[in-house]
C-alpha cells in the first residue's frame, strides 16, 4: 500500500462532503468547517504469507468551528452521525458502492471529540479512526 | 551447527493447483502422530511403547477470499472431493527449501463472525496418506 495515494484517494472522497475544506495532509493554518488526513499512527507488514495483507491505522481530523461557537455542536453531530450527507463514515468505509483504488479495505471504527488548538485558537474537533487493510505490494 | 532461526513469511501453498498463501494468516501440517502406550510385562526389561500411526492434518487460518476460485469459495465448491496440495517452505531460502506434497479432503470452511471484524476462517483439512516430504 502507498501511504501518500491512500491519503490522497481519502481526501478525495472527503471533499464529496458540501463545505468541508479538506487536506489530505497536516496544514499549518485552517479554514473551518475542515478536515485533515494524517499519516499513519502505524503500519503493520506482512499479515499474511507473502506480503499478501497489511494494515495501517490512520485518523481524520475534523474541525468545525471555535471551540466556544454556538453552532459547534451541530456541525460535529452531522460530521459524526453514521450516515447522511456530512457523514465521514458513509464517504470513508469500504464497501461494494464505495470502492478503494489505493487500497482493499477501509473501515471508519469511531471517533473521538476534543478541542483542538491550531494557531492560537480552540476549535471543537472529532478525530476519526480508520483501519485500513490491503496488499503488501 | 551454529544456531539458526527464521520468521516465517513466505511459502507456496497451493490445493488443487491453486495458489493460496497470499490469503494465509497461519499455517500448520501436523503429522498427528500420538505418543504410544507404554507397555510393561513381568520381565526384567520387559518394556516396549506400541507403535502409532500418523495422521496428517494440515490446519489452515486464512483470510476468507470469496471471489470466484478464492480459498473460501473453492473449499466450498468441492467439499468431500480429494484434492493434491503442495507446500514450499522457505522457497526463498536455498538449502532451506523443502515441499510437503499429498492429498487432503476438501470440506466447507465455517463462515462467519463479529461484526465489523476481519473475516478470518479457520480449518482443519484431513490429508489422505502420508504426504511426501523432499529437500528441493
Amino acid at each position: 500500500m502507498d501511504i501518500a495515494a491512500i491519503m490522497v484517494e481519502i481526501g478525495e472522497k472527503l471533499k464529496t462532503i458540501p463545505e468541508l475544506n479538506v487536506k489530505p495532509w497536516n496544514p499549518d493554518g485552517v479554514t473551518v468547517p475542515a478536515a485533515f488526513v494524517s499519516l499513519p499512527e502505524q503500519i503493520d507488514f506482512e499479515q499474511s504469507y507473502n506480503r499478501g495483507r497489511d494494515t495501517m491505522v490512520l485518523e481524520v481530523l475534523v474541525l468545525v468551528s471555535r471551540s466556544d461557537a454556538e453552532n459547534g455542536r451541530d456541525m460535529i453531530a452531522a460530521y459524526a452521525k453514521g450516515s447522511g450527507p456530512r457523514s465521514i463514515r458513509e464517504k470513508l468505509d469500504y464497501s461494494g458502492q464505495n470502492l478503494y483504488n489505493s487500497c482493499g479495505d477501509v473501515t471508519v471504527t469511531g471517533a473521538q471529540f476534543l478541542a483542538a488548538e491550531m494557531s492560537g485558537t480552540n476549535y471543537l474537533a472529532a478525530v476519526f479512526r480508520l483501519e485500513i487493510e490491503g496488499s503488501g505490494d | 551447527m551454529t544456531a539458526l532461526n527464521r520468521r516465517l513469511k513466505v511459502i507456496t501453498l497451493t490445493i488443487g493447483s491453486i495458489s493460496f498463501e497470499c490469503q494465509l494468516k497461519s499455517w500448520t501440517l501436523d503429522p498427528g502422530l500420538d505418543d504410544g502406550d507404554r507397555m510393561y510385562t513381568f520381565c526384567p526389561d520387559g518394556e516396549f511403547t506400541e507403535e502409532t500411526d500418523p495422521n496428517y492434518t494440515l490446519d489452515l487460518s486464512f483470510f476468507s477470499d470469496w471471489r470466484l476460485n478464492g480459498i473460501s469459495d473453492y473449499l466450498t465448491q468441492n467439499t468431500g472431493l480429494t484434492a493434491a496440495f503442495v507446500i514450499d517452505h522457505h522457497p526463498d531460502i536455498a538449502a532451506e527449501h523443502v515441499r510437503w506434497s499429498g492429498n487432503v479432503r476438501i470440506k466447507a470452511p465455517p463462515v462467519g463472525g463479529d461484526a465489523r471484524d476481519t473475516e478470518v476462517t479457520e480449518i482443519t483439512l484431513q490429508c489422505q496418506g502420508v504426504p511426501t516430504y523432499v529437500r528441493v
